[in-house]
């Protein structure tokens, strides 16, 4: 196995492009221990490790975007007052990310990248409508909708591609993330649900859900947003949504930690109650701040 | 191939050569001898293997080696006095019966140790919060608890009584 500490994205990129299939990105390293294979095919990996690019780091508001480097960790965001400020939803969902252990050096990067369905920082970054910046040496960087990157099961990326930051737009929202778990700390969702949206009154504007543990990847409930627009949110209104994004939008799997049905339950129950805990939280990112 | 590498452990400087496959657990047992540090699951589960990098806790099974170059990792076997008798947090691990098979001790107790470094004196669910990422198949958690709470209130009447009198002028003007 070889090593590598590429010092900028370019020198990254080269190296990416050199080995191809067989490079190796390393971040926080979570998941990768586990993807490597020791032994049989071990000799040609070739392990990229991006810690000393500075683009890839760093938490700070760019224009109308609170930009975050790829690298940041979901303990850095907990302690951003930046994320906190502009991002409330993503720092709750890096919040209840895993226990102190991996919320020290998991990335976002490494959580959209694994393409894992259940992970709380994509379900997050869904709701945001986030933007990626993706660096390959064919292009300089392109912009893709995070929506899109998610849209399909790992590998997320193409060969010699590079995730080097997401960017969220800022805004007046107000938000909520619920998350079922095995046990009360330190698990995976069984389902997440990350919402936002802004309230005029009582009318619900501007709503976005996003559904982790609901799929084969995290996915937007854009059944129950479509019919979310314009309407009253009260208890009513906030069931019948949790009943659209359970049926239409979700696309649970039974799998060791869950039944299809029972994920299917929980995208209902949740969604409903993100609703409703949004008619009294209080509005937060204000843009003008 | 093999990789250099400059790790300060416990204060003590070593220069490596590592294999990039190597995790940080495997090189402080197999290479360094420093076997106070356990593996459990092996997948980040259980907590048993956790250290301190920059004072973090991570998990040492899922930390590759030599992402720790000219990092400083603080293990179980720092957390003795000069003298070689256990700081605050072991001896509380005693005094409460904090242990029963041990297997989970040390990652407790690094975990309790970077909880105390942030917040010295924590109430007990952020201690549960603090340890939720370690797993102890023995005590069910109380005495576990019990044992970091009886630390930190320790060290900070050790702090107390080790810093210095407010001399009377400054204590008239408060």
């Amino acid at each position: 196995m070889l090593y590598f500490e590429p010092n900028f994205v370019d020198e990254a990129l080269v190296l990416l492009d050199r080995f191809g299939p067989d490079a190796r990105v390393l971040a926080g390293g979570t998941r990768l221990r586990f993807a490597l294979h020791p032994g049989d095919e071990a000799e040609k990996i070739a392990l990229v490790n991006v810690k000393r690019i500075s683009d890839m780091r760093g938490i700070q508001r760019a224009g109308a975007f609170l930009r975050v480097g790829a690298l940041a960790t979901a303990a850095a965001l907990t302690a951003d007052e930046q994320a906190r400020t502009f991002a409330p939803l993503l720092v709750r969902a890096a919040e209840s990310l895993g226990a102190v252990q991996l919320r020290n050096v998991a990335t976002v990067g490494g959580n959209i990248c694994s393409g894992d369905p259940a992970s709380d920082l994509s379900a997050a970054l869904l709701a945001y409508d986030a933007r990626c910046e993706v660096a390959s040496s064919q292009e300089q960087s392109r912009i893709v909708a995070i929506e899109q990157l998610l849209s399909k099961r790992a590998p997320i990326l193409a060969s010699g591609e590079l995730l080097v930051a997401v960017e969220i737009p800022i805004g007046e929202h107000r938000c909520a993330y619920e998350k079922v778990m095995t046990r009360r700390a330190f698990e995976m969702a069984l389902v997440a649900v990350a919402a936002r949206c802004r309230l005029e009154g009582d009318t619900l504007n501007d709503v976005h859900i996003a559904l982790a543990g609901a799929g084969e990847t995290p996915l937007r409930a854009a059944g129950a947003e479509a019919w979310l627009r314009g309407r009253r949110l009260d208890e009513a209104t906030a069931t019948e949504a949790g009943r659209v994004a359970a049926v239409h939008d979700a696309k649970p799997v039974t799998d060791h930690r869950a039944g299809a049905e029972y994920r299917r339950h929980l995208v209902s129950v949740l969604t409903q109650r993100a609703l409703l805990s949004m008619s009294s939280s209080p509005t937060s990112a204000r843009s003008n701040l | 191939m093999m990789q250099p590498v400059n790790l300060m452990v416990n204060g003590t400087p070593y220069e490596l050569l590592v294999h990039p496959s190597r995790s940080l657990l495997q090189v402080l047992r197999d290479d360094l001898h420093l076997t106070g540090t356990k593996e459990g699951c092996g997948t980040g589960y259980c907590g048993a293997c956790t250290v301190l990098v920059e004072d973090a806790a991570v998990n040492a099974c899922l930390y590759f080696a030599v992402d720790a170059d000219h990092r400083h990792v603080r293990t179980i076997e720092a957390m003795r006095a000069p003298d070689g008798s256990p700081q605050a947090l072991p001896a509380a691990f005693i005094e409460c019966s904090g242990l029963q098979c041990g297997y989970c001790t040390p990652g407790m107790i690094m975990s309790a140790a970077a909880l105390l470094a942030s917040d010295p004196s924590p109430a007990e669910d952020d201690v549960r919060s603090a340890l939720s990422g370690n797993i102890c198949r023995c005590t069910g958690y109380q005495s576990i608890v019990a044992s970091v709470m009886l630390a930190a209130a320790r060290m900070a009447q050790h702090e107390r009584q080790t810093q210095p009198e407010p001399s009377p002028r400054s204590r008239s003007r408060a």
